[in-house]
């Protein structure tokens, strides 16, 4: 057994086995499980709560129960190998990086886009006219995808912004938020 | 010889009765337009098949079943094989399905024959198409008899094997986090009221949420949000080859692919039908074993016109091998055909061994609109391939805000709630980081799909055996599904396929020595 475990690590070294990917999120492999089995937890006992109307048997918290141990046992593993994978002093090392985050462009990118739909789908839409959001929206991520000359940004949105408002709602009759 | 006789009757008669459905002039525009926006988007890298699919699911809620169901028939396909146009001309897939036909499109591209190339992918996926509906309505009727024997107990082992199957494929690292994400997937439609007994589950006194999360916007969410980010976080310029050639490849050529292309056609079938398998690794196993086959495996990846053929028979032919185990087990073989099945539930279409008796014919519906399709797409591909090239130079950085706007129009129009929107970007940003950190999004999908069913079915399961869990080893296809599902953790589990991967090191070894 231990004879084959090192022969299977002697494989894997000499570049054979493919690149052990793992390692590259080996981070996030500790944070989110541990988040997920936090959360499977407290679903659990949520569930257990859950009224029962006649029988435990199809009582409406049987499922979300038997999801929620299903989902911590899995998290648990993942979390394990997570650990395995040197995911803790991984994650120590990336806080104690100066600009960990900042010197991230694709992260960056990737948080301001988000936090532009966020910004579309809570405060531009309920308060404004779905065209007018839609119009603001897509200067707001064009300009920060550069995506071409401002004028062009301008001209590309207030087209698209008609095009769409007018395409679903009045040629397909589809409601508009 | 006179009861077959008969049996055919009744078979013309029902594909016959679809036809009239089918040939109306505007579901065969629906089809004619699916397709050509099919290959529109399949052209262009980023735009998913699986990710228009859902958008359009919602977008098509207010034509009616027919309509709808014609229109992403014709999306599924022509997307399908359009990714195979980027693939060859950037050596990008269009598609995820179109990725093994990179590796042989992409140097015969820069040979100045990426025109062949495409031809050659454009027949041989027209062949797939219509070998993979052959096998369609051959196997669906079997598979139909096999599910009218299973009760609650089946269909909820299957639902969970539909999981452990999809989160094993499609996983690029650990089976277990494919698990995880379909475990997910699975808790998260039992958000909202309970269907049986109306009590809340999980909505902390919040009225929208006993709505529950829609499938719909959940769909756009996990498809269409999270791409439009992957795509947008990095710009990826690509050197593009405008030089095509001639497209039709020669008959001799042509017949010479033949074997490949029924072989892949076979696998394709197969492997689609598989759940959670679908397109993208019906390609790849036909592309591996053309490979292993071919007389000629040293020009495989150097620019092999069998190496096309088989990838893109391979996938084509998956397309109809997805749609077998959702007609007959409401169990869908890949993300893309997810959302064909989530079109069929929202439009009160129960897929599943009742099927037939509610809707006789329906096989043959789809078959005569994918053979519509493949028609559609043989005649768009061969006669627009120079032209689809060009779409290439479409700048991502334009085409994705304005996918932004249309996708919140996708997720309102389901059930006309802004909640709906505000899910689907939630859901999207949470399955961007999901990706990120390798967890496939595919099974996830497919939880929140098979959810309903595999609730109430576990429920009603253990109301009917009293709770007594071991009534699944008195029933001989529950038992056979739950030996496969145990199967296929042992197998995905590392300690297992680590003991074989040593096995058959030290096999090699001893075969070796002198």
């Amino acid at each position: 057994m231990n004879e084959e475990k090192r022969n299977s690590t002697d494989f894997a070294s000499q570049g054979d086995a493919p690149a052990p990917q793992e390692k590259d999120v080996a981070a996030a492999d500790v944070v989110f499980p541990a988040i997920v089995m936090i959360l499977s937890v407290l679903a659990f006992y949520h569930a257990y709560g859950m009224r029962v109307p006649q029988t435990m048997l199809d009582a409406p918290g049987l499922f979300p129960m038997v999801m929620s141990s299903l989902i911590f046992l899995t998290a648990v593993v993942v979390f394990v190998n997570g650990i395995r994978n040197r995911g803790w002093q991984k994650l120590k090392r990336f806080w104690s990086q100066d600009g960990a985050i900042k010197g991230n462009v694709m992260l960056i990118r990737a948080l301001v886009i988000s936090a532009l739909m966020l910004l579309y789908v809570y405060v531009l839409i309920p308060e404004l006219p779905y065209f007018v959001a839609s119009f603001v929206f897509l200067i707001a991520l064009m300009l920060f995808l550069r995506s071409t000359k401002i004028i062009y940004i301008v001209v590309i949105a207030a087209v698209a912004s008609y095009a769409i408002y007018y395409l679903f709602r009045h040629a397909l009759n589809i409601p508009l938020p | 010889m006179e009861a077959l006789l008969q049996r055919l009757a009744a078979e013309w008669a029902l594909v016959t009765g679809v036809a009239g459905n089918v040939f109306a002039p505007q579901v065969l525009m629906l089809v004619l337009l699916g397709t050509f926006l099919g290959i529109l988007v399949g052209t262009i890298p980023g735009l998913t098949a699986t990710m228009t699919l859902a958008l359009l699911v919602g977008l098509t809620y207010g034509l009616g079943f027919n309509s709808a169901i014609a229109m992403l028939i014709g999306i599924f396909v022509g997307a399908i094989y359009g990714g195979c146009i980027a693939s060859i001309m950037i050596n990008i897939p269009g598609t995820p399905s179109a990725a093994a036909a990179a590796l042989d499109g992409f140097p015969l591209a820069k040979q100045g024959k990426g025109g062949l190339a495409i031809g050659v992918g454009t027949l041989t996926s027209f062949f797939g198409m219509l070998f993979g509906i052959l096998c369609m309505i051959l196997i669906t009727p079997l598979v139909l008899r096999l599910a009218l024997m299973m009760g609650a107990w089946e269909f909820f082992l299957l639902a969970i094997l539909g999981i452990t199957l999809c989160g094993t494929l499609s996983s690029q690292e650990t089976a277990i986090k494919g698990w995880m994400v379909g475990f997910l997937g699975l808790f998260i439609t039992t958000v909202g009221l309970d269907p049986i007994y109306a009590t809340p589950r999980f909505t902390f006194g919040h009225v929208q949420l006993m709505g529950g999360i829609a499938l719909v916007p959940a769909l756009i969410g996990a498809f269409g949000i999270s791409e439009v980010l992957m795509v947008l976080k990095e710009q990826v310029p690509y050197e593009i080859t405008m030089r095509t050639g001639k497209i039709i490849p020669g008959m001799k050529q042509t017949l010479r692919l033949l074997p490949t292309a029924i072989r892949s056609g076979i696998i394709g079938v197969f492997v689609g039908a598989v759940p959670g398998a679908g397109e993208d690794i019906s390609a790849w196993v036909s592309y591996g074993i053309a490979k292993k086959r071919s007389k000629h495996e040293e020009q495989f990846g150097k620019g092999s016109y069998e190496g096309i053929a088989a990838a893109e028979t391979g996938n084509n032919a998956a397309i109809s091998g997805t749609l077998i185990p959702i007609i007959t087990l409401a169990i869908p073989g890949s993300g893309a055909s997810a959302m064909i099945l989530a079109a069929m539930i929202i439009h009160g279409i129960r897929p599943g061994p009742m099927l037939p008796l509610e809707h006789p014919g329906f096989t043959y519906h789809l078959a005569l609109l994918l053979v519509i399709a493949s028609v559609a797409m043989l005649i768009f591909g061969l006669a627009l391939a120079k032209g689809l090239v060009y779409l290439l130079t479409a700048p991502r950085q334009i085409l994705m805000p304005i996918i932004v706007v249309v996708c919140a129009i996708g997720a309102y129009a389901s059930s006309f709630r802004a909640f709906d929107i505000r899910v689907m970007v939630l859901i999207g940003i949470v399955c961007y980081v999901l990706r990120e950190m390798k967890y496939p999004i595919a099974p996830l999908a497919l939880g929140v799909v098979l959810g309903p069913m595999a609730d109430s079915e576990f429920r009603r399961a253990m109301l009917s055996s009293r709770g007594d869990l071991t009534a699944v080893f008195s029933r001989p296809i529950a038992l056979v599904i739950l030996l496969v599902i145990v199967l296929t953790l042992l197998l995905s589990s590392g300690v297992v396929m680590d003991k074989i991967r040593a096995a058959a090191r030290s096999v090699r070894r001893k075969r070796a020595r002198p």
